[in-house]
């Protein structure tokens, strides 16, 4: 993985200090709150519903061991013993003092951390594949063309004050683990038969409350050129995005107004008249980050002792749900799911947190990966320590097989914690995932997701879950819109409303009989979405609509 | 100027310094709100928001709450749903859990 060298410690040295003064001048009134506010946010402080929060960067979701340990420090000494990794990659600690972030950022940089541009109006953590560098369908390894970005993005000049955040998201597989269609930029490595490997390139994607599928805007961009282009884009963005309205402000209302069409014409035209000579990459530079992300030594290794395993039931159910195949023989990626029944989704102790460094020094080559489902992947495990991981992972209450099922739930903090939420995610995602909590019923149902939002700004992206869930409030309570036919893939889709608002207290059963529906409807082979795409929501509205009514496929 | 929250109602804000929410006691914040002093019209609300405006002043607190309650079962709560979770609290089980009562969850 990416190391620091001197001038990124240095920078991230001198924002610290930077920072920490910003700090002491707001504390004796120097700085009012509304001239703090947006450099707080720039250093990722928000002031949430009860405390300040932090939030840290994991560049494109890649942590080391003892990355891990400084966060579960963090977690133990300015927190409350935990954190929660999110939909972006990143972690965030919910119950942070003002007055410890200097320290805590100063520890952080220890360890070559920080939570610069994790927050404001400006180019956001940039994310990635969370099986990047490993997995069999891969074209090429998008994290050095992420670290290639966040270096360009960090701190740059021009970038720092546009109109709205700025998200971008990398893929490098046949497969999109890394949902860049509802990124305002999203970037997909290519393999060209005539040009060779490089970047088609996707704007205008969103959530929010006004969701937009990304679109192509450039089929292919060389490596050589990609930075110079994404200036262009974002040149044209920082000059003509509406400032008027905070919520129009986003690339995808630009995009939309101007028409995708006269967009490209504009960037274009900035790129030609561009000199990219200070942004260019040459080949040395990018054999220089691609080296930084080489695979570790991973020597062949034998596989009786896992296929014993197998005999055990409960471990050949994880070994089924929990890993995928590494490109090296006799190693798979190990996900470790942060979804325990019942559990509040993305969220690991400090004890866990200290526990899983351990555990990836010892099986993943010190590496661990976060991903967008708010789980964590052990990238390099041989196959025959596999058992013995699952062992240690069952004693931590880490050990769930249910990766990609339906209890896999991703679910933002809501108003538990969120002082721009409507409605409660946390408890939805508890009750549904303790109504499926028998692990034959998810295997039957099969790969599904599910994505609850505590309001309109879509942090769980709900608008792309199998099935979405968002909380509002209407008339002093909350209240859950219902969605399904979501996709987050390349083949990415909206989910369609089924109907009216429902209670918090209504939900379980809701998606029971939804579920019960696709049941006793799909054909053989089909997921939840392939039934959904088959027959329409119509069939589904049926269910939605006979609440409290027994239908056939209830019995 | 009319006020718009109706009485009755108690006045919170974030310590600037450390972020917590606290409640106007009428003398000191309070974490407690139990303590707090509750306003039952509109002048005293009034008062409630000079009282905030001079503490964000002093760099004590920051982003102050006019809350309009009820007493629910001799429990102040909010009549409005963000401000009751605000008063609350996380209304889920956080932080470090008994390793005990996990399961090792398998099919």
């Amino acid at each position: 993985m990416y190391r620091y060298d001197e001038f990124d410690a240095a920078f991230v040295a001198s924002r610290n200090a930077q920072f920490a003064n910003q700090v002491a001048r707001r504390l004796d009134g120097s700085l009012s709150e509304d001239e703090f506010r947006p450099i707080r946010l720039r250093n990722g402080v928000y002031l949430q519903l009860h405390a300040y929060m932090l939030r840290i960067a994991i560049p494109y979701g890649t942590l080391s061991a003892k990355q891990m340990r400084v966060l579960a420090q963090i977690g133990a000494k300015f927190d409350k013993g935990y954190g929660h990794f999110t939909t972006r990659q990143n972690i965030q600690f919910n119950w942070i003092k003002l007055i410890d972030v200097p320290q805590i950022l100063a520890e952080l940089a220890e360890v070559s951390m920080h939570c610069i541009q994790t927050s404001g109006n400006c180019i956001r953590n940039v994310t990635a594949d969370h099986f990047a560098g490993i997995a069999k369908d891969e074209i090429a390894d998008p994290r050095p063309i992420a670290e290639l970005i966040r270096q360009w993005s960090t701190e740059h000049p021009e970038f720092l004050y546009l109109p709205r955040k700025f998200k971008i998201a990398v893929t490098g597989a046949s497969a999109d683990r890394a949902v860049i269609r509802a990124h305002d930029i999203g970037i997909q490595i290519i393999d060209d038969v005539k040009r060779g490997i490089g970047f088609r390139i996707y704007a205008g994607g969103g959530l929010g409350r006004t969701p937009v599928i990304g679109k192509i805007i450039k089929e292919f961009v060389t490596h050589e050129k990609l930075l110079g282009y994404l200036e262009a884009v974002l040149r044209v963005y920082n000059s003509e995005g509406r400032r008027d309205n905070k919520y129009k402000a986003r690339i995808k209302i630009l995009v939309n107004e101007t028409g995708l069409e006269e967009f490209i014409k504009q960037v274009e035209a900035e790129y030609a008249i561009s000199d990219t000579s200070s942004v260019d990459v040459d080949a040395d530079e990018i054999a220089r980050i691609n080296a930084y992300f080489a695979l570790p030594k991973l020597l062949g290794r034998s596989e009786t002792k896992y296929d014993a395993a197998l005999n055990d039931s409960a471990f050949a159910d994880f070994a089924k749900y929990n890993t995928i195949l590494h490109k090296i023989d006799g190693y798979v990626a190990t996900t470790i799911s942060l979804k325990p029944i019942g559990g509040i989704p993305g969220d690991a102790t400090s004890t866990q947190m200290l526990a899983i460094a351990d555990l990836a020094d010892k099986y993943s080559s010190g590496e661990i990966r976060i991903t967008h489902h708010q789980n964590i992947v052990f990238p390099h495990v041989p196959k025959d320590d596999l058992p013995d991981l699952w062992a240690a992972l069952g004693a931590l209450g880490l050990a769930t097989a249910n990766i990609g099922l339906i209890s896999d739930i991703i679910a933002c903090p809501g108003l538990d914690y969120c002082a721009l939420a409507t409605a409660r995610s946390i408890p939805i995602a508890q009750e549904i995932s303790k109504r499926f909590a028998d692990l034959e019923k998810q295997a039957e149902i099969g790969n599904i997701s599910i994505n609850i939002s505590g309001c309109i700004n879509a942090c769980a992206h709900h608008h792309i879950g199998n099935i979405g869930i968002l909380g509002l409030e209407k008339s002093g309570r909350e209240n859950y819109q219902i969605t399904i036919g979501g996709d987050a893939t390349l083949d990415m889709a909206l989910g369609e409303r089924l109907g009216p608002g429902i209670d918090a207290e209504d939900v379980p059963d809701t998606i029971e009989r939804i579920i019960n529906r696709y049941l006793h409807l799909r054909e053989e082979g089909e997921e939840f979405i392939d039934t959904y795409r088959r027959l329409g929501i119509e069939h589904f509205r049926v269910a939605f609509a006979n609440q409290g009514q027994i239908l056939s496929e209830d019995l | 100027m009319k006020n718009k929250i109706p009485a009755p109602a108690i006045l919170s804000a974030h310590d600037l310094r450390e972020g917590y929410v606290a409640y106007w006691t009428g003398k000191i914040w309070s974490r407690d709100i139990n303590q707090a002093k509750i306003a039952h019209a509109d002048d005293e609300i009034v008062e409630m928001e000079t009282v905030a405006a001079s503490f964000i002043a002093q760099n004590i607190i920051v982003d102050f709450a006019i809350i309009p309650i009820a007493h629910i079962a001799y429990k102040i709560t909010s009549k409005t749903l963000r401000e009751s979770f605000l008063i609350s609290g996380p209304t889920i089980e956080y932080g470090e859990p008994s390793i005990e009562g996990v399961e090792n969850v398998s099919i």
